[in-house]
């Protein structure tokens, strides 16, 4: 990616580190979020992801290394006087307040006239489409509307950074999918940078324009949400945002990309981001969608064929998702689309599973 | 911590620790330190001659008054708190787990009520049911049952039925919210397991009861232990209890030295039962605060 | 079925004499203050009032209740802001000693009234301090500040954190934080402790009888009269008291089921 200018760097993260006693929950983390970027930070559940948000929010400061807003280092800045806006896992809208006054709370502290925030209350109310729920209790919102009041909470401040902590996550499925289309379309008409936690890749990839993927306290892997997808470069990546087939072998020898793979079912061809040397070990991974299942016990087929049994079909609606067991009793996922009119295989058939050398990709076995 | 943090701390602990050190811990300590002196007149004190001894602890293991006051009054205070535990059970148990809704919450008023009414009134109340003319006298009468009334006061009996009158209820309320805390699919699933419901109870109710109980139970006692009222009233002379001697000794006798030793030994024994209730029931005292 | 049915029967039974056990000599103190007798005891002998009129005619009675609303008053200014500063310290912070801490402002909790009396009266009279209507509101203080602690304590156990760094990340400093959010949170916590911290003041008798001196208040005084003679004036005044604190007691109880909510 192109080098790019300080101005339009929003947060950098130089070398961060927090650790409390012995443990390390972030280690040395360096990122820069870019101006009116939707930014997301996805890993399980304590790798740290949550501590390096509250770092930016000011809740807690770093051990080591620094956190830069619009160009100004932060330590020693106390949350309330940062450019940042958090939106919290639970949104944490004061109870005791109506709609209009939770609203108005960050106004009010920055001293705002109340003729002033009467009006731009009203703006925001408009803007997350609840105009006239000023004067009703939190507690008679639904969860969908609590959410866009949070936010609107959050920016009526104009935050140089929004800042979301899986706000997502406590909603059902169907709203769930909405308000992800809907905050997209908030940060599209604000404009204001985003910097999203979640451990839902799902939520990650669909809303950013930029995804770091966290394990243990460090960054995997920071990139758009297709290269994270499609060009893992950790193992743990791999395993981590969507669902992989992973065979281990050794490399024979490489050429122009490319390399083969000597394993248990026979050599298989794959790309080689890291280019590995011939002689190594490695893992081949391939996604369940990018694999193809055919009955029979065709020899004739190309190089990259793993021959096995159906053992379980799952019939999910929109695909079909199969359990091929190979013959060296490994299991593998294949994942093909319900287009209606495929034949499928019955359990119990032999089968032959394909894949194109372009879908697998080589990643080195030991370490990360 | 950071300094901001530390400094919040430090102010916050300010009334904490005048309450503490002032009225608690201090007035305590003078209170032992008085019991571990002389009864000297008031111009030798502090003077040479006001030296420490156990004079006072001795006259208390001495004196067959002192001792045997002191037995009753804590045989008396366990024996109220076992009564009380089992008077007290049934009624939490059905107030918690046997009545619906709206009578829950009728019985739960009907049981604060009295709860509110000073122990003063309350056991005024028995003055004038077991009086020589009292209510008990009078029933007994008419109903023929006596002839020539008898007063009912000033008997160690007496004295004990008042005060399980007046404190059983700081057990009820301990106990009917541990109650109220059990989950009753579990008296079900030991049901629908074959359990006897004497078994239920005792593998599944009492269990789960112990923290209520044991902190009624130690409000029971502290409070049968510790009351001045009530044997005051119903015991009179022909009934001392043992907080009547230290009243004796800082107002009657004025021998405030074996009066603060009476109370130092009062308190030794109370934190004694506190330590051994929640010992004996291997229980934090975190569980029983939350359960009072 | 029909041992079911005598199981409920047992068990109704029970309780209703349990309730006669409470409520009779209640009634009885009760209904002795409506009669038209010198002493209070049966036979009725006529509906009266004037067992009422006569403590408006008492000065010491009327002395009584008011020392007991003023020394309810200070008390509860006192143990009111000590309970629930110590509650945000213990809820709040970590510190050396808090354990240590938390077990010294529990333990009056546990510490027979007589003692704590005892001891306050040698620690004052050391200090040359007369004993009156001063020492028996620190007394007092001292017990009523842990119930004040524990009701505060359970509330701000249940407040979300978040909710004040909310308020800080939109730009409130911390103070203004707990100022705006957090006790407007607490107060029917607050609230329910200073009703129940009047009326445990109102109520004390163990504590208040060492530390009041010459001082009366209105337990004191009726503890006095009754013990010098029974008048049904005692039944009256027990009345008036029974129907103070059971109003107090309904209304700790009404805010209680507030806070809890």
């Amino acid at each position: 990616m192109p080098e790019l200018d300080q101005r339009d760097v929003d947060v950098e993260l130089v070398g961060v580190t927090k650790r409390y006693g012995d443990l390390t929950a972030v280690a040395g983390v360096s990122l820069a979020v870019h101006r009116g970027e939707f930014f997301s930070i996805l890993g399980p559940s304590g790798c740290g992801k949550t501590t390096i948000l509250r770092m930016i929010a000011g809740f807690i400061e770093p051990s080591e290394g620094e956190i830069l807003i619009a160009g100004k280092p932060t330590r020693g800045v106390a949350p309330n006087r940062r450019p940042t806006s958090l939106i919290f896992q639970h949104l944490a809208l004061f109870p005791l307040m109506n709609v209009y006054d939770n609203i108005a709370f960050g106004l009010r502290m920055r001293g705002v006239s109340e003729g002033e925030i009467s009006g731009r209350v009203a703006a925001q109310l408009e803007l997350i489409n609840l105009s006239g729920y000023g004067p009703k209790r939190v507690d008679q919102l639904s969860g969908g509307e609590r959410q866009r009041v949070a936010i609107a909470r959050s920016l009526i401040i104009a935050p140089t950074v929004l800042l979301l902590d899986e706000p997502l996550g406590a909603l059902d499925l169907k709203l769930r999918e909405h308000m992800k289309e809907e905050l997209k379309a908030i940060q599209h008409r604000v404009g204001t940078t985003f910097i999203y936690i979640t451990h839902d890749q799902g939520e990650a990839l669909a809303m950013s324009d930029r995804v770091a993927v966290m394990s243990r306290g460090r960054i995997e892997q920071i990139g758009t949400p297709s290269e994270i997808y499609e060009q893992p470069q950790t193992r743990f990546v791999a395993y981590f945002v969507g669902e992989n087939n992973a065979i281990a072998g050794r490399t024979a020898r490489e050429d122009a990309g490319r390399v083969v793979v000597d394993t248990p079912e026979g050599r298989l061809v794959s790309r080689n981001p890291q280019g590995m040397e011939a002689g190594r070990s490695g893992l081949i991974f391939i996604r369940p969608e990018k694999l193809q299942c055919t009955a029979g016990d065709d020899r004739g087929s190309g190089p990259n064929a793993l021959r096995g049994t159906l053992e379980e079909i799952f019939y999910e609606g929109p695909m079909v998702r199969m359990r091929v067991r190979l013959h060296t009793a490994r299991q593998v996922a294949v994942v093909i689309p319900n287009l209606g009119r495929t034949v499928l295989p019955a359990v119990g058939d032999a089968v032959v599973v394909t894949f194109s050398a372009d879908d697998a990709y080589l990643l080195p076995d030991g370490g990360a | 911590m950071p300094r901001r943090t530390a400094a919040a701390a430090a102010v916050l602990m300010l009334p904490a620790l005048l309450w503490v050190l002032l009225l608690l811990v201090i007035p305590q300590f003078k209170m032992l330190d008085l019991s571990l002196r002389f009864n000297l007149p008031i111009e030798q004190v502090g003077t040479e001659a006001d030296v420490h001894t156990l004079v006072n602890y001795h006259a208390f293991v001495t004196n067959p008054l002192y001792w045997k006051v002191f037995l009753k009054t804590l045989y008396s205070a366990v024996v109220i708190t076992l009564v009380s535990f089992l008077v007290a059970f049934p009624v939490a148990y059905a107030m918690a787990k046997l009545a619906s809704g709206s009578w829950r919450r009728r019985l739960l008023i009907l049981i604060l009520i009295p709860f509110w009414v000073n122990e003063i009134v309350r056991t005024y109340a028995w003055v004038l049911i077991l009086t020589e003319h009292g209510v008990l006298n009078q029933v007994l009468q008419a109903l023929g049952l006596m002839q020539e009334p008898v007063s009912h006061l000033y008997r160690d009996s007496t004295v004990v039925i008042g005060m399980t009158y007046a404190y059983m209820l700081f057990m009820i309320f301990p106990l009917y919210a541990v109650l109220e805390s059990l989950d009753t699919s579990l008296i079900e699933a030991a049901q629908d397991l074959g359990a006897h419901w004497l078994q239920v109870l005792r593998h599944i109710i009492l269990p789960h009861a112990i923290p209520g109980a044991a902190a009624g139970g130690i409000m029971v006692f502290m409070l049968s232990v510790g009351t001045f009222v009530v044997p005051s009233f119903l015991g009179g002379k022909g009934a001392l209890w043992f907080v009547e001697l230290i009243y004796r000794r800082f107002y009657d006798a004025l021998n405030w030295n074996l009066g603060s030793a009476f109370s130092f030994i009062l308190l030794a024994l109370s934190m004694l039962f506190v330590v051994g209730v929640l010992r004996l029931f291997g229980i934090a005292v975190r569980r029983v605060i939350q359960a009072s | 079925m029909t041992t079911r049915v005598l199981a409920r029967v047992t068990y109704l039974l029970y309780l209703g004499v349990f309730l006669s056990f409470l409520y009779v000599p209640l009634a009885v103190v009760g209904i002795l203050a409506f009669n038209n007798s010198a002493l209070p005891q049966f036979p009725w002998q006529g509906f009266t009032l004037r067992w009422f009129r006569a403590i408006a005619a008492d000065p010491l009675l009327l002395r009584a209740v008011a020392n007991s609303v003023v020394v309810g008053a200070a008390v509860v200014a006192l143990a009111a802001p000590i309970g629930v500063i110590t509650a945000f310290l213990l809820v709040r912070y970590r510190f050396p000693g808090k354990n240590l801490l938390y077990t010294l402002v529990l333990s009056p909790l546990v510490t027979p009234g007589v003692i704590l009396g005892v001891s306050m009266l040698i620690f004052f009279d050391s200090l040359g301090v007369q004993a009156g209507l001063a020492t028996a509101v620190l007394g007092q203080t001292s017990f009523i500040a842990s119930f004040v602690l524990l009701i505060a304590a359970a509330r701000l156990q249940k407040f979300d954190r978040s909710l004040e760094e909310a308020a800080q990340d939109l730009g409130a400093t911390p103070l203004r934080a707990v100022l705006l959010i957090t006790l407007p949170f607490l107060r029917p916590a607050v609230m329910a402790a200073c009703v129940v911290a009047f009326l445990l003041s109102f109520d004390n008798f163990n504590t208040t009888f060492f530390l009041i001196g010459n001082e009366i208040t209105l337990p004191i005084r009726i503890y006095t009269t009754v013990r010098l003679e029974l008048s049904p004036t005692i039944n009256a005044i027990s009345v008036v008291f029974i129907l103070l604190t059971v109003t107090m007691g309904m209304a700790t109880e009404l805010l209680r089921r507030r806070a809890s909510t």
